[in-house]
Parts: C-alpha cells; structure tokens; sequence
C-alpha cells in the first residue's frame, strides 16, 4: 500500500476496495509526466474545439477510471477492475430506453473491453456531455463520443443508493 | 529521431497519449499502418534490436515510451511468434504498460491452422455425396467451418 517515503519515481498502490470489499488493483505514478505530453495536449485541443478542455494535466498520478472511481488519487488500467467497481458498487446498467442524466456513468466498451469512462456532466438536447481525462494529458468535459475514443460502444450506469 | 528510420510516430504517440487502458493501446498500435510498415521495412531482426536497445534505459520522453510500445506491436506481427516471445520476456521496468501488452498481444496472436479433412457428406440436403470441407481456427478459438 501507499508508502509516503518511498521516492516519488516508485510507483505505488493505494488501498482502494469496493463496497463489498473487493481490493482493487491500481497503480498511482507520481514522477513528472513525459516530455512531450504538453504537445499532444495542444494537438488535442486543435483536433477537438467544440468540446472544454479543463486547464488541467497532463498527470500520470490518475487516468480516467481513477477520475470517475477513485476521486482522481490513482490510476486504474485494468478493464476487469472497473467491472468488479460496477458490479460490486452496485451500479445499475441504464437500459436504451432510459436517457442518461448528471451524475451517471459513461462505459466506453470496445469488443466487450472497457477502454474509458467518464461522468455523465449534462444532456443537451438528448446528448449526453461527459467529464473525462484522456489518458495521461488532460480532462476534458464533451459530447458523449467527440473524443479519441470514438470507437467504442457506450453504456451508462447509475448507481441508486 | 527513432532508433531505426524512417519511423513516422506521431499517431503511435497520440494512442499512448490519450490511452487508458494497455487493451485500448494495444488495439490502436496495432491498426497503425506505420507499425506493419516498420515491419515491412526492417525486418523483424532490427526491429528486435532496436526494442533492446530502448528498452535498456528509462524513456526519457513520450517519444521513448511509444517506441518501445512501437516495436513490440510490430514483432507481434510477424509471422514468427518467436519474436515476440523472445521480447515479451525483456524485463522493461520503466514501461509501465509492456507486460501487459506483451500478454494480450500473445494472447491474441493468432496462429492459424489449416487441417484438410476428407468427409463424406451424408445427411445434407443438395450436397454431393462427397466433399473437402476446410477447416480454418485459431490457436484461441474453435475451428470453424468454411464454405467451399
């Protein structure tokens, strides 16, 4: 678990568990992010420009499932890991007939593999906004499926009590 | 500059950028047509060097790191599985992601096996009496039947 003397280059676990107690595998990489992030970010913000691009990252101290699970303080990479979160949480999947509102989850599956998630932020005109980090470089709120990921089927969850 | 030219890394680079997870990199290295061109270009032999050879030192930009993503999606392509195997056991520590790729890439490597059997075809209806069905599969999956 979290060691605050170990050096900053180590990567770390926190102790993160589900409500049913699950121990979820994370990894939290404290070291500066690679040169050559802040370029992609611009390139990023050139490619997407209907969307907002928080000022914010780049950071490997968490990705996006560490966004949306884990309070931004880890980095969860492993699609089984966010699954367990789901089903051990108690995350309810929202069938198509139900819109999506704030609060709820988006689950970007490719191949039946979640690749990314975000938080449902708002619907404008039946479009779901999602908050999300892209990867290493930033957080970024946007149109359910404006983003690098794009290929993925998207299923939301909402989690009751 | 890359360990083997001419490399074009800037959409390898976005992938490992924006990735959140090794299946999502894994499965946007290996749609880059650069990489199976790299492969093309170099062989599988350089290619390896030039994995041990990023891989021997901690990377010192993003540039680094999709490198040695680079060149183990582009030896997971070639039709020798030994490449990859032989580089899925490098020990990479400063890659956070390289055992993890390098398993699903071994995973899904797939090795196709063709088995000609001779059948006779009794029971269907409209067949002749006698076919060579082929039957084409995986290392990971059922062989399936294919039309003839």
């Amino acid at each position: 678990m979290f060691d605050p003397n170990l050096a900053p280059d180590v990567p770390q676990k926190l102790a993160l568990q589900t409500r049913k107690g699950g121990v979820v595998d994370n990894l939290m990489v404290l070291t500066p992010p690679h040169d050559g992030l802040d370029q992609m970010m611009r390139d990023l913000k050139a490619a997407y420009r209907n969307v907002l691009h928080r000022p914010v990252g780049p950071s490997a101290a968490y990705n996006c499932h560490g966004l949306t699970f884990a309070a931004r303080r880890t980095g969860i990479a492993k699609p089984a890991q966010v699954q367990r979160i789901l089903s051990e949480d108690g995350y309810s999947e929202l069938p198509r007939s139900n819109a999506p509102c704030a609060g709820d989850i988006a689950i970007y599956r490719e191949d039946g593999d979640i690749v990314h998630s975000g938080i449902v932020m708002d619907v404008q005109k039946g479009m779901p906004w999602v908050l999300g980090k892209w990867g290493d470089c930033h957080e970024v709120i946007h149109p359910v499926l404006d983003c690098p990921y794009n290929k993925a089927v998207v299923t939301y969850y909402r989690l009751s009590q | 500059m890359t360990a083997l030219e001419p490399i074009t890394l800037h959409e390898a680079e976005m992938a490992v950028a924006v990735a959140n997870t090794p299946i999502f990199l894994a499965r946007r290295l290996l749609e880059n047509a650069a990489v199976s061109r790299a492969l093309t270009l170099h062989g599988p032999e350089r290619i390896y060097a030039a994995l041990q050879s990023v891989a021997a030192q901690p990377p010192a930009n993003l540039s680094a790191v999709t490198e040695v993503y680079f060149y183990l999606v582009a030896l997971s392509l070639a039709p020798d599985k030994s490449w990859l195997r032989r580089s899925a056991g490098m020990e990479v520590p400063h890659v956070k992601w390289f055992v993890d790729i390098a398993e699903y890439l071994s995973d899904t490597a797939k090795v196709t096996v063709r088995k000609m059997l001779d059948l006779t075809n009794e029971g269907l209806p409209n067949a002749p009496t006698k076919i060579t069905p082929g039957y084409i599969g995986t290392a990971n999956t059922q062989p399936r039947l294919i039309k003839l």
